[in-house]
């Protein structure tokens, strides 16, 4: 069957913790997808990562069926993790909570890279930066 | 009153990276977003509470400081978001006998004594009978069925045409599909039912020895020229080959190729730009 597309939706659920409450029933329910079924199936293939937030993109045909992707977890969740903090700086400006070394930066580049639509590990590298910054983490060489 | 607040942080232009801004819904206590990317936002829940409009003030001031040049704010009564989806599938009449219910309105099902029921929950998978594609494929099968035959069902999605063939009195089905959520809704459809349908995930090739009188397939054009050589090779002579799934554009090109594998055209049908076709070998 040639489908034809009728939406696509991006969401950011904490893995193995998806539940039929808002955003994930309002999204779902309105595009008219079976929302039970994805639910117990994000679980299921995600609860081995638990404690990381991973965006799925969920595209909807236009007979309702669905097909999704879950992708590598936020890059905000990654810095954390390899920065060895529970969460980033309410003032990034002024109060940096973490450094996290150049090269650690690059793997996490690398790891993320298709999901940030690159395929240039510096560019990458680049918007990673500046999600580190964001949240007050500093990069050194 | 309701029940949940919408927050939604929109941006003039799409942030190189979502993350920064999900982490603000996050620390204030909305562990899951919705982004979108024209025009750029993204949203999360709040629940309405006595501490909801200092959170909302908080959460907005923050957004702000991401960027967002608009944080805006709707409320959004509480529903049963786990049954909405179903509102868009109902009891359906297809071909002169076949009625396709979905499992939830089964209390709603008047069928006389004629009709072939299928009792259908789509899950994930195609096939809802709502789509011309499956409407033509099952009403071509309800016209070449007869008691003791064996169907073939290739790409069977729901398993919606399995089971019609089955209920249609044949003797032997076997469904197929590359797709593991479809080989499982084939199967449970077909338990659903009560029918016995012989359900295998298969490979992009066709790896079934023996010979079948009816094949259905509801596919894509591409797939149907890749695999009429082995169709016509599992049908037995004066099998019939039952095509779904092909945009008018395509139609030609099918058929060139299913006759250069010697297929004669029996009938075509057309609806809203789909073709639909009965070759027989």
């Amino acid at each position: 069957m040639a489908k034809k597309i009728t939406g696509n939706i991006k969401l950011n659920i904490p893995a193995g913790k998806a539940t039929p409450a808002p955003p994930i029933g309002p999204a779902l329910g309105q595009a008219g997808i079976n929302m039970m079924e994805f639910i117990k199936k994000f679980n299921e293939m995600t609860m081995n990562q638990i404690g990381s937030t991973l965006p799925v993109a969920i595209t909807v045909y236009e007979d309702k069926s669905y097909t999704f992707v879950i992708k590598q977890p936020l890059a905000s969740d990654l810095l954390k993790k390899a920065a060895g903090v529970e969460k980033g700086s309410g003032s990034p400006l002024k109060e940096k909570v973490a450094k996290l070394k150049k090269d650690k930066l690059r793997e996490i580049a690398q790891q993320k890279m298709a999901d940030l639509n690159t395929d240039d590990v510096n560019q990458a590298m680049r918007v990673l930066a500046g999600t580190a910054r964001s949240m007050g983490i500093e990069i050194e060489e | 009153m309701s029940d949940w607040i919408c927050v939604t942080a929109r941006f003039r232009e799409l942030p190189p990276d979502w993350s920064p801004v999900h982490e603000v819904f996050a620390e204030h206590g909305c562990p899951a977003t919705v982004e979108q990317d024209a025009p750029p936002q993204m949203s999360a829940y709040v629940y309405h509470s006595a501490d909801s409009d200092v959170l909302i003030r908080c959460l907005e001031r923050e957004l702000r400081a991401y960027g967002a040049h608009e944080v805006t704010t709707e409320k959004v009564p509480e529903e049963n978001w786990e049954e909405s989806w179903k509102q868009f599938f109902h009891i359906r009449r297809v071909g002169r006998r076949i009625l396709i219910c979905p499992t939830w309105e089964v209390d709603r099902l008047t069928a006389t004594e004629e009709d072939v029921v299928i009792l259908l929950d789509p899950g994930q998978a195609f096939g809802t009978g709502d789509h011309p594609t499956t409407r033509m494929c099952l009403s071509l099968l309800e016209d070449v069925m007869t008691p003791g035959v064996s169907v073939l069902d290739i790409g069977s999605g729901s398993g919606i045409l399995s089971i019609a063939a089955k209920k249609l009195g044949a003797a032997r089905v076997l469904a197929l599909d590359t797709d593991q959520a479809a080989v499982d809704a084939s199967v449970a459809n077909a338990a659903r039912n009560e029918c016995e349908v012989e359900c295998r995930r298969a490979e992009d090739t066709l790896s079934v020895s023996e010979p079948f009188d009816v094949v259905v397939s509801n596919i894509i054009s591409a797939v149907l020229m890749r695999i009429a050589h082995d169709v016509h090779s599992v049908l037995r002579p004066g099998g019939l080959w039952i095509v779904s799934g092909i945009i008018r554009d395509n139609w030609q090109d099918v058929q060139v190729a299913a006759e250069a594998c010697g297929f004669r055209t029996s009938k075509t049908v057309e609806e809203d730009g789909w073709v639909s076709c009965l070759f027989s070998r």
